[in-house]
């Protein structure tokens, strides 16, 4: 199968007339994430100019929460690191960063997330991850606040999460998960950190993600899902060992999960697709140099143009 | 969205669907527009309306977030009425954690409540085994598993305990030795055992070893396997390891396999062995997907 880059164009479209739907409301919890991968998908395919621009910092305006500076999934939600991450991400692909009401504020939010034994958690309530370190760290970066903050223990803590297997599990000890590569490696690599882990026996847990299929798995002796094609191969690339996996047989694995009619990327071929998988699936597609789309950066998962200009922002050479 | 078959509906469906669902997008709404006003005049009420719209959206987190400040106003104003009330949280957490076994904010509401009604910890122990038979592969299980242990133990886990989980993960395995999950925890077991009370490496290795000649395509044992040998817990003498080289030379004679031959070549090369081309190119040939890690 080609790649349908018009019909996942207007699944997009079509992603805000569904408050028909109960499943709509259900999910209002990742309205805010749903918004950055919707927007990522438009500029991957290189039509950024898809989603009105006001109409999406409107949204995310009306989540900012004035007392604690952080922003929530969706109007009258509290405040969290997962969608305050999504909300700069936004703001930071529109070039509308001035926007943002007050940076101290949200530079605090941040901040107070920071736990003594180097995590972060995801708002006062929750407890500490892999997610939400990575979600501070790439938070600072957008914010130019990195300096801000000691990072010492905070290395420590995510050099812990490797496990002896190779793989990175949600926080020291816990078992090794493919969406902790991402996480992990990337907040390392962010704060110049990667030499902290063993890169070899990273790789070589993250290529064995590779299922007959071509798909990647999360863990061992689970079925291949294409969401990993972002999260596993993200962490190859940024160790530079993507051609440790048969790129050809993964593209094959992504494309075959488009929904023909409707566009859309499902986490395996013939099931319902959501616009989570097809942001991972066509981000996993350009990292793996699929033509017609825009090229991302896999630290950070926003086109490289952007990333670029995020690095010179922070005098950061990350590449 | 995971593990959803794509179905098509006709328009006609589509309509049916939504008019079915408007009641419920109606009450969805309001629920929502009750909780998030954290009007606090009735703790009742609020306990009320948060547990209907976790009950039907148990990813509200900011209901969740409502529904323990209640709990903690409760607190101020009388300390039984609260206990019960966190006693009540188990309940309520335990009947959702069935149908929706991945949600992170469930697990956490939980931990919450565990950790303010301290004591012991069976019935959370009770509640992974239940939970664990039904998924032995789900990780919120296992975490919870070993976070719900260091509270108990306030960090210091006695080495009965340890030992007690340990069988656990034999039994698990012995259900299943493609469990990984299970493996992962024996191996958290064994770091914390000290040296007198750890299980001889050779019977680790008789043990594993049954399970990699049972399936030798199975990549957890191996996994398992792999880190024995690696020596991170034990020293691994040269006689061990030249025992090792011979049975995994006998498996493969048998059953050439990928895992096999990566397992040779680990061997080969902790024995400072030359390595041996012939292997890498068999191994190359029997998994082509990996042949540029193997070329290195
Ligand atoms: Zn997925």
């Amino acid at each position: 199968m080609e790649l349908l880059a018009d019909k996942h164009l207007q699944y997009v479209e079509q992603l805000d007339k569904s408050k028909d739907d109960l499943q709509y409301w259900l999910t209002s919890h990742l309205r805010m994430n749903g918004l950055y991968w919707a927007l990522n998908t438009t500029f991957l395919l290189q039509k950024p100019d898809l989603i009105d621009k006001e109409k999406i910092i409107d949204f995310v305006l009306s989540c900012y929460d004035e007392s604690s500076g952080g922003f929530s999934a969706d109007t009258g939600l509290d405040p969290h690191l997962l969608y305050t991450l999504s909300a700069l991400q936004i703001l930071y692909l529109e070039d509308s960063l001035d926007r943002l009401p007050d940076r101290n504020k949200t530079i605090n939010f941040v901040k107070e997330l920071h736990q003594p034994d180097g995590g972060f958690s995801g708002d006062k309530y929750g407890e500490t991850d892999a997610r939400f370190v990575y979600n501070a760290i790439q938070s600072l970066l957008i914010l130019n606040a990195l300096d801000e903050v000691d990072m010492t223990n905070t290395c420590t803590w995510l050099q812990q999460c490797q496990n002896y297997d190779g793989g990175f599990g949600f926080m020291p000890g816990e078992e090794s998960h493919g969406a902790m590569a991402f996480t992990v490696v990337g907040a390392l690599k962010i704060l110049g950190k990667l030499d902290l882990i063993d890169s070899d026996r990273a790789a070589t847990w993250l290529s064995d993600r590779q299922t007959d299929s071509g798909g990647l798995n999360g863990r061992p002796e689970k079925l291949p899902d294409v969401c990993y094609s972002w999260w596993v191969l993200s962490g190859l690339a940024i160790l530079n060992k993507v051609d440790w996996i048969d790129k050809q047989k993964l593209s094959n694995f992504i494309l075959q999960a488009q929904d023909p009619d409707k566009g859309g990327i499902a986490d395996r071929p013939d099931n319902e697709v959501d616009i989570f998988h097809t942001v991972f699936g066509l981000a996993g597609l350009s990292l793996l140099g699929h033509p017609g789309l825009a090229q991302v950066d896999p630290i950070v998962c926003l086109p490289s143009s952007i990333s670029a200009k995020l690095y010179k922002d922070n005098k950061l050479t990350l590449k | 969205m995971h593990n959803v078959r794509r179905v098509k509906h006709t328009e006609e469906q589509k309509a049916q669907r939504r008019k079915r669902e408007q009641h419920d997008i109606q009450k969805f709404q309001k629920l929502n527009a009750e909780v998030i006003k954290r009007d606090f005049s009735d703790l009742g009420r609020v306990l009320l309306l948060t547990t209907q719209m976790l009950k039907m959206c148990p990813e509200h987190y900011t209901a969740w977030n409502v529904r323990r400040e209640a709990i903690l106003k409760l607190e101020e104003q009388d300390q039984k009425v609260y206990i019960d009330q966190l006693k009540h949280e188990l309940e309520f957490t335990a009947s959702l954690l069935p149908q929706n076994p991945k949600i992170h904010w469930i697990w956490n509401h939980r931990r919450w409540t565990a950790i303010r009604l301290g004591g012991g910890m069976e019935h959370e122990l009770k509640l992974v085994n239940l939970l664990l038979a039904k998924d032995p592969r789900n990780f919120h299980g296992w975490t919870y598993r070993r976070w719900v242990l260091r509270l108990q133990f306030n960090n210091n886990i006695p080495a009965s305990e340890v030992e007690k989980e340990l069988k656990f993960t034999t039994e698990k395995i012995n259900q299943n030795f493609s469990n990984y999950s299970a493996w992962h925890h024996r191996v958290q077991q064994l770091k914390q055992l000290p040296l007198e009370l750890r299980p001889q490496l050779s019977a680790e290795l008789e043990y594993v070893s049954q399970a990699v000649f049972m399936d030798p395509n199975d990549q957890s044992a191996w996994l398992y396997y792999t880190w024995l040998l690696e020596g991170d817990l034990y020293t691994v003498s040269t006689e061990v390891l030249k025992e090792q080289l011979d049975m995994i030379e006998e498996l493969y004679s048998e059953d050439r396999t990928a895992y096999a031959a990566r397992a040779l070549l680990q061997l080969k090369s902790l024995l400072n062995m030359e390595r041996d081309q012939k292997l890498v190119d068999d191994l190359i040939e029997m998994d082509p997907m990996h042949k540029n890690r193997y070329r290195v």
